[in-house]
């Protein structure tokens, strides 16, 4: 029930579109300044001059935006963008001798070399405002008028800085608390099918039961009376040697299903009682010791007198059911540690592998019955499914954390 | 245990039931539900009830209940495939399909 980490919400368009939009108002305020400023030299002091540029930089602007920005990037486009207007309009203030209109293009072009937030955005916003104080110092430009220009530029772009951390950090926050309603929907809705499998399953082994249990009588009552006849004919003779104990063996797995079933429909009839935990998962991993096969080890760390209320025998299956399936899953060896601890309030059980682990869609189906990733004939699918449902009984709850090739390690809690 | 009382809605785990005790030496009265057990009970004075828990009608652990009032010295044994009910105190609760041995043994 692992949520992939790719659930994020990535928006590629974002800033050259927001580019595009800025260049048109740009223009439009570019446009109207180049005409003040045309208007107010005159045509003896470079009017035309000025003109002629200010039509060439919205050429310019134009290609950047369009044709350069589809073809290199877009960071590549602004760092061409952000040369040109240096250039530029660098030579319309040099020309109208620093007029004051002319310094208003300094601001206006760092702010747009500033945004949108791209790898490179301050960079440029830096090498724009060295150019342009260079080329006033070189020009006659005043320096009150640039303090005070490069002043504006610098806040104008670390306010814009402040708005896209801002945004950015919105994005981040919705990103996190849709992963995180996206777990929780996932998680109510495994609930809510294992609670509909979990009914379905109790009426079937209640139904299966019943008939089961005068079956089982029956059979077991007639294999003895057959023993107890002295001279069998060889009618006969076989269902005493053969077919009954196959019959009675065939018995046995019908009801251990149908016990196992009502293990995880959580209704098992048996009566709680005080349990020392400790010792039932020490006593478990015991007898999975003697399960162990080459290259196979199992650690445990077993605190001491943790005790509950509750079912010991099903509490030992539990532990017996994750070792026995972490086991079989190492087939090229490894370990399972199992570690049984006190978190606070409650009684914490670990069993971790270092096997090949499980992708989402496996692990979004390992509680259900009769859900299996072993070869036919080696396991129905109902231990985890006895672990979910003996767990839950105890008013426990268990979570699962792996991965392909990162192993799989179950943490059960439940309440001391 | 000499008198035993079977109390089980579905006739093949009665019969089954009757010949276990049977067979065992008892003497064993069956009945299909828990109001029939009741019509038997006073006069048959049973010294072990097994009882099914889901029948029609009233409970096995409420017949139990009625059981160990009227004879607390009776050996009170409830058959069931449900584990959520409280089944009272000294009523042994055991699982369906029962282990005859184990049956027995609770019974003695």
């Amino acid at each position: 029930m692992t949520v992939p980490a790719s659930a994020t919400f990535p928006l590629p368009d974002q800033p050259v579109r927001q580019a595009r939009q800025l260049f048109i108002v740009a223009n439009l305020f570019a446009t109207v300044t180049f005409a003040a400023l045309a208007t107010d030299l005159g045509a003896d002091r470079g009017a035309w001059t000025v003109t002629g540029l200010g039509a060439l930089d919205a050429i310019g602007n134009l290609l950047v935006t369009t044709w350069a920005m589809a073809r290199i990037g877009y960071r590549r486009a602004e760092d061409v963008r952000a040369g040109f207007n240096l250039v530029v309009l660098g030579a319309v203030a040099w020309i109208s001798h620093w007029h004051f209109l002319a310094w208003l293009f300094v601001p206006f072009a760092t702010s747009l070399a500033g945004v949108p937030k791209a790898p490179g955005g301050g960079l440029r916003v830096a090498a724009l405002l060295v150019g342009f104080a260079a080329l006033a110092l070189a020009t006659g430009g005043g320096h009150t008028e640039l303090a005070a220009f490069a002043g504006l530029s610098l806040f104008g772009y670390l306010v814009i800085r402040a708005h896209l951390d801002f945004a950015e950090r919105m994005l981040a926050e919705r990103d996190e608390t849709l992963v995180a309603l996206t777990r929780a929907q996932e998680l109510a809705l495994s609930r809510d099918r294992l609670a509909s499998i979990g009914r379905l399953a109790a009426g079937i082994a209640h139904e299966i039961n019943n008939p089961m249990c005068f079956v089982t009588a029956n059979v077991d009552d007639l294999l003895t009376d057959l023993r107890a006849e002295p001279a069998l004919s060889p009618r006969l003779a076989p269902y005493r040697d053969d077919i009954l104990p196959e019959t009675q063996s065939g018995i046995a797995r019908v009801n251990s299903i149908a016990a196992d079933l009502r293990r995880f429909a959580r209704g098992e009839p048996a009566v709680l009682a005080d349990v020392d935990l400790s010792d039932e998962i020490a006593a478990a991993v015991r007898i999975a010791r003697t399960q162990l096969r080459p290259r196979q080890a199992l650690a445990a760390s077993i605190a001491p007198d943790l005790r509950l209320h509750g079912l010991a025998r099903q509490l030992g299956q539990v532990t017996l059911n994750l070792i026995g399936n972490a086991l079989d899953a190492m087939v090229d060896g490894g370990t399972v540690t199992v570690t049984l601890a006190r978190q606070g309030d409650a009684i914490e059980l670990v069993v971790a592998d270092d096997g090949p682990g499980m992708s989402p869609e496996v692990q979004a189906h390992i509680f259900e019955p009769f859900f299996t990733t072993k070869p036919p004939g080696q396991g129905v699918g109902l231990g985890l499914a006895v672990v979910h449902g003996v767990v839950t009984a105890h008013r426990g709850q268990i979570d699962v954390d792996s991965a392909p090739g990162r192993g799989a390690r179950f943490t059960i809690r439940l309440p001391a | 245990m000499s008198r035993v009382l079977l109390v089980d809605d579905e006739p093949g785990v009665l019969n089954a039931l009757a010949r276990l005790f049977t067979r065992g030496g008892a003497e064993v009265r069956t009945a299909p539900s828990a109001e029939a057990a009741l019509a038997i009970l006073d006069g048959f004075a049973p010294d072990v009830v097994v009882s099914d828990h889901r029948m029609a009608g009233m409970t096995g652990v409420e017949l139990l209940r009625v059981v160990g009032a009227r004879f607390p010295a009776a050996r009170r044994v409830l058959l069931s495939g449900y584990v959520d009910i409280d089944v009272g105190d000294d009523v042994v609760l055991m699982a369906k399909p029962y282990v005859a041995a184990e049956l027995l043994a609770a019974c003695r």
